[in-house]
Parts: C-alpha cells; structure tokens; sequence
C-alpha cells in the first residue's frame, strides 16, 4: 500500500483517499501541513469559513521505531494570527496515522447544519457519526464516553466548548496514553477552525495497519541507533536526567533565576514563591499522590519527560502540568499553588482551550481588573465563562489581544496577535528574536534561543547580547526540519551537542525515504519550509512591522534586570534577510 | 599573632534538582575574599566532575573559577532544558 492523503470534504460529508503525489515524497510533519495549506488555501480567506483548511499531517518517521518520534503537525491558516499556522503534539493518534500510510488528513467545507460528527477513519475506510450528543460537554467525560463506544485501542482528537464558540485560544486535543484529553496542538486557535466545519472528532483504529514503510532498513536501523545513543547519553535526555526526573517545570527555577520568567502580566522576571511550582516541587507532589512520573506522551520515547499529575490522594488525573502551562496559569497570574494550577490546566484540557494563551488572556484580565491578581478561584469562574458561553466568556475564548483590547489594557503580551510564552525577551533576547520573526506568532518552539542563552546548550550565548539573529534563524531552520521529520523538538538538546544524533536523524530519514541526504540538507529543508510559511504570510498581509514585539518590551524597563527589549529592527530583518 | 587580611563577605547558595540530593535548596555562606565558585563546590563536596549550569546574580554561564563578590547570590544547576 502506498502513501495517501485522505480528503474529508465536510460540505458533502464524503471522505476519499487520494494518491500522495509523487512531489511531496518528502514532505511530511510541518512540511507537508505548511505546503498544502499555502497551495491549497487562500491567503486572504476567512479562518472559520468554507475556504479555509486543516491539515494532519504526522511526521516522516512518525509511526516506525525511531526514538521520540511520535509527533503530529496540524496547519491551517489561524484565527488568532491570520496567519499560516503549525501546532504540534505527540500522541499515539501521530503514529497510527503514520502506520496506516495517511500522510496526511485534509479537512475541508464547512457543513452548513448546526450538527456536529465524528469521523472514524479505519485502514479501509471512513464513516462519518453524528457527534451532537458529545458536544457541549467536558472533554474528560467525553473521551472516557468515547473510549467506551470505540474500545481503548483507538486514538483520539477533538474540540472541546471553546472551539464550538469558535474561540481562537482553542487547541486541538489529542488523546495521552491513558486516554486523557491532555495533549495539545493548543496554539494559534485551529481548533475552532476544527469546530467551523461541523468536525468534533476523527477517531482513529490501526487495525490491519501495513506500517510505515522503510526504503533502505540498513540505513534507517543505523540512524536509529546513532539517535538513541546521543539521546541515552546526553546530560539533558538521558534517563535520570533532569528532564526525566523533573518534567519540563524543571525550568521554573533556572528561567527564574535569570530573571526571564515572566510574573503578574510580564511586569517583572523575578518572584522567589516560583520555587512554590517548580519541577523539584511538583515531582515530590506526584510521588507522594501516586501520580506517575516519568512517563511519555507517546510509545517509543526516550527522554520521557512527562507525567500524570493527580489531586491529593491519586485522585482526578489531569495529564501533563507541561512547565508553559505551569507558568501561564501560575507565576503569570501570580498564582503559586500546585493545586490550583491543576485545576486551571484540567479547566483548559475539559474546554480545548491553550494553556499558553488562557495563562496571558488571564492576565490581562487581570490587568483589566475583571479579577485580582493571585486569585486562583476567580480564574477558575472566568474559565466557567467560556463554558457557560457568556458574553465574557466568548471574549476571554478569543485570546489575550481581543481580551486586552474588550477591558483596555495596554500591555499586551503578542506577537502577530498570539500570546508569549514563559521567557521575557527582556531578559533573554534570542528568544525575542524568535518570538518577533518566526512566521508562527510569539512561539518558544519555533526557536529555542533559551537552550544556548541559558542552559549552554549548542554553545552558549549571553542573554543580553542583542546579536540574535543569527541563533534564532540557525535554531528557526532546524526546527522546522524536526517538526517535518516528526521528531520531538527535545532531540535538538542533544544533536545540537552530539553530531553523531544529527547523522542519525538523517539516516533514518534516508531509511524512511530511501534518500540520501546529508547533515547539509537539514538547514535548506527547513528554509523551503520557512519560506513557504512567510510566502503565505506575505500574501495575507503581513508586512516587517509584523515582525515586531509589542511598544511596552521597547520602554519599561523588567526587574530585576531593569532590561528592555532593544534588540534594533535591522537585527530582526536581518533573520530572514528582508 | 599574624593577622589574616582576608576578609569575610557572605553569598547566598542555591542549589536545584538532583543536587538537592548532596546539597541544600539554600544556604547563606561566610566565604573569604578571593574565593571562587570552587570553594562553594568543595563545601558540598560536589566533584570536579559533575557538569553544571551556574548563574551569578541571575548571568548564566559562569565558570568554577569566577570569584564570588558580598552579597553575591549563586545558583548552581544540573545540566537542564526543557520548554
């Protein structure tokens, strides 16, 4: 069986496999959403109308045995940018797709009746469910109805209330290995984009899946093994390592520390209660609970970074308390309770709402004075809002821009209308070069500056140094590669350091593809990527002054450093060259 | 009786993760003037060989051999990334 795309016209309520054309052989993750979103999608078109398009796309290697490669891309153009965008998770609903050889699910139409469906897609076929019985309700109750109804072997993504209000903070959930709602390709609101075309949910059953297949088993074997070994022995991967022992919060303390985590609406890097929710903090919770910790987000991986964190007494999983939700939800709304910020993030998960961008729209709220800063059971009603459907609620469901702009706040943390992450790019400028020029909107992901401006990895950088444009695009290039590879992005702490990781990459590309790419390539494929993203960007508007982080990083100056963004806008054109 | 002219300043330790398992989370240290990163390190008995991050008053990327100031606040961290 070759590759196929598979087409689910939601205007006529067909879904047909097509062909994989034979120019995108080596298109997959973020390759292949970016390119058929710019080839496919009008630049110029609504978000949530019939013209627009979501995209699936699990990553080259995704699927096969490959370490940490469980990753899926979903592209679309977004309603919070209005521009193209790439959301990632890892989930196993990644790697059934690519054993089932769908390189990717194309959504496209819009159903005019006010129903929603669930598509089931098999090896053989598809069906389309009616889904209005799901929807309206939390996400942790309706993935355990749907496990129920199609068995504890498929996998699942969905939209939760905040994207049938068509909010542009809403994700796409994908399931976790214990079926919780809890992993996200949160970013950029696609899941309203989902909820705009009458989708709720694609379930998917591997069974009698051929598996991905591999052109040259010698090659693909050697890469995997050259990959396992650099991510078994890099301090940063390895089993025992922070990472694996702390989860992603162990970054609380570090970015504290240097003064880049940003507190009460980016108004200071700095606040000691942090170690209250930090990785060290949370890890000695999840043992005494009888959570789980270390655990992955898909079979396969090595470096094992997440977990599953519970109420007291093992009670209620939420899933991951991933270190940007942690900070959104907690140190940004100068929350510093565990225990709250895993209700928040359980509210987030039950609504289909990004973590990233409730964390900043609850600040700004907060800002706007429509509650305290610090007031945990205040966030909570406000994210009842959106379940309630309030007109407050509706507001708050479209992000930290519109938020900030409905109660006349004034610092408003976005670039290209979506809400920074958990690093001020006051204190740590690569970052904000990122934040400022990636085609993405304000996204660490795009281009982690952090791993070498604070942690030495791949070389170190210092943090005020305003020379960043080099760093960011190099780490920009890579990582478009990686998202296109379907690796985790956390492969990159430790082929930055170990080239023989990097060859291991490309090998089992070469393996997957039967190519015979070099560590040379990697840097030109995530340019055509890039490329493509800006191209589509271009056509729908934007401009260099997009490119650009808010007035108020350029003017108030972040305790504790007392630094402003002052990084000039010839360094930041200089990342693309415009 | 001769007189030591080295002073004492006093710094503010920190250590985080896994070295929370030899070292405390933190620790205000009497230091004589001249002393280095190193002099903390051989405090806790934490070995040459143990790879590190250490950050000076929030700067990253400090060596063993940077001496520490009065006052100075010194985090010191295992090898770590995340986001």
């Amino acid at each position: 069986m070759a590759k196929r795309i598979l087409r689910v016209d939601m205007t006529k309520l067909e879904a047909n496999f097509e062909n994989f054309p034979a120019d995108f052989a080596a298109l997959g993750g973020r390759a292949l959403t970016s390119t058929i979103v710019a080839k496919e999608v009008d630049p110029l078109c609504h978000p949530l109308g019939a013209s627009n398009k979501l995209v699936f796309a699990p990553g080259l290697v995704t699927g096969t045995k490959a370490p940490t490669s469980g990753r899926i891309s979903v592209g679309g153009k977004s309603p919070l940018t209005g521009g193209i965008k790439e959301a990632n998770a890892g989930t196993t609903f990644a790697q059934k797709l690519g054993r089932m050889r769908i390189a990717a699910i194309v959504v496209e139409g819009k159903h005019e009746e006010d129903d929603y469906y669930l598509l089931k897609v098999t090896n053989d076929g598809t069906e389309f469910i009616k889904a209005n019985k799901w929807s309206n309700k939390g996400l942790y109750d309706v993935y355990k109805e749907l496990y129920k109804e199609f068995g504890d072997k498929v996998s699942i993504s969905g939209v939760g209330i905040a994207a049938e209000i068509r909010g542009a903070a809403s994700g796409i959930c994908f399931n976790d290995p214990e079926g919780l709602p809890s992993r996200y390709a949160g970013r950029g609101g696609l899941g309203a984009v989902m909820a705009s075309k009458g989708l709720k949910f694609i379930v998917v059953d591997e069974t009698g899946a051929p598996g991905v297949e591999i052109l040259n088993e010698e090659a693909f074997n050697m890469g995997v093994k050259k990959l396992t070994n650099a991510l078994t022995s890099h301090d940063v991967t390895k089993p025992g390592g922070a990472l694996n022992s702390y989860g992603t919060c162990v970054l609380v303390n570090i970015i504290n520390e240097a003064g880049g985590l940003p507190q009460r609406n980016f108004s200071s890097g700095q606040d000691d209660r942090s170690e209250k929710v930090s990785g060290e903090v949370k890890a000695e919770e999840i043992k005494k609970r009888g959570g789980v910790r270390p655990h992955f987000c898909s079979p396969g991986c090595v470096i094992q970074c997440s977990e599953v964190w519970t109420k007291p007494g093992g009670k209620d999983p939420v899933g991951v308390l991933e270190f940007e939700s942690v900070w959104a939800l907690g140190p940004n709304c100068s929350i510093y309770d565990l225990d709250v910020i895993g209700e928040l993030n359980r509210t987030c998960n039950d609504l289909g709402l990004d973590t990233i961008e409730a964390g900043d729209l609850l600040g700004v709220a907060m800002e706007g004075g429509l509650l305290e800063f610090g007031d945990g059971k205040g966030a909570l009603k406000m994210l009842n809002e959106i379940k309630n459907k309030t007109p407050t609620g509706r507001i708050l469901a479209n992000g930290t821009a519109f938020t900030a702009q409905a109660f006349g706040v004034t610092r408003v943390p976005v670039v290209k209308g979506q809400g920074l992450p958990a690093y001020d790019p006051r204190a740590i400028k690569g970052i904000g070069v990122t934040y400022a020029t990636t085609p993405q909107g304000a996204d660490h992901t795009a281009g982690y500056a952090i791993a070498t401006e604070i942690m030495g990895v791949g070389g170190t950088a210092d943090p005020k140094d305003t020379n960043k444009s080099d760093l960011s695009r190099n780490l920009q290039l890579a990582t478009a590669a990686i998202d296109a590879a379907g690796y985790c992005l956390f492969i990159a702490f430790a082929i930055l350091d170990i080239p023989e990781g990097l060859e291991g990459v490309v090998d089992t590309l070469n393996g997957v593809l039967g190519a015979s790419l070099t560590v040379n390539d990697v840097a030109g494929y995530g340019q055509q990527i890039i490329d493509t993203e800006r191209a589509f960007n271009k056509a729908a508007g934007f401009t260099e002054k997009d490119d650009r982080l808010p007035e108020f990083f350029l003017k108030e100056p972040l305790p504790p450093h007392n630094e402003v963004f002052n990084v000039s806008d010839e360094e930041l054109d200089k990342v693309w060259g415009t | 009786m001769k007189m030591n002219n080295k002073k004492n300043i006093t710094a503010t330790i920190k250590f985080f993760a896994n070295l929370r398992d030899f070292a405390p989370p933190k620790k205000i240290v009497t230091l004589l003037t001249g002393s280095t990163v190193s002099t903390v390190l051989d405090m806790f008995a934490i070995s040459k060989e143990t790879k590190l991050i250490i950050l000076i008053n929030g700067s990253p990327h400090k060596k063993r051999d940077t001496q520490i100031k009065d006052g100075d606040i010194v985090a010191i961290f295992p090898p770590l990334a995340g986001g």
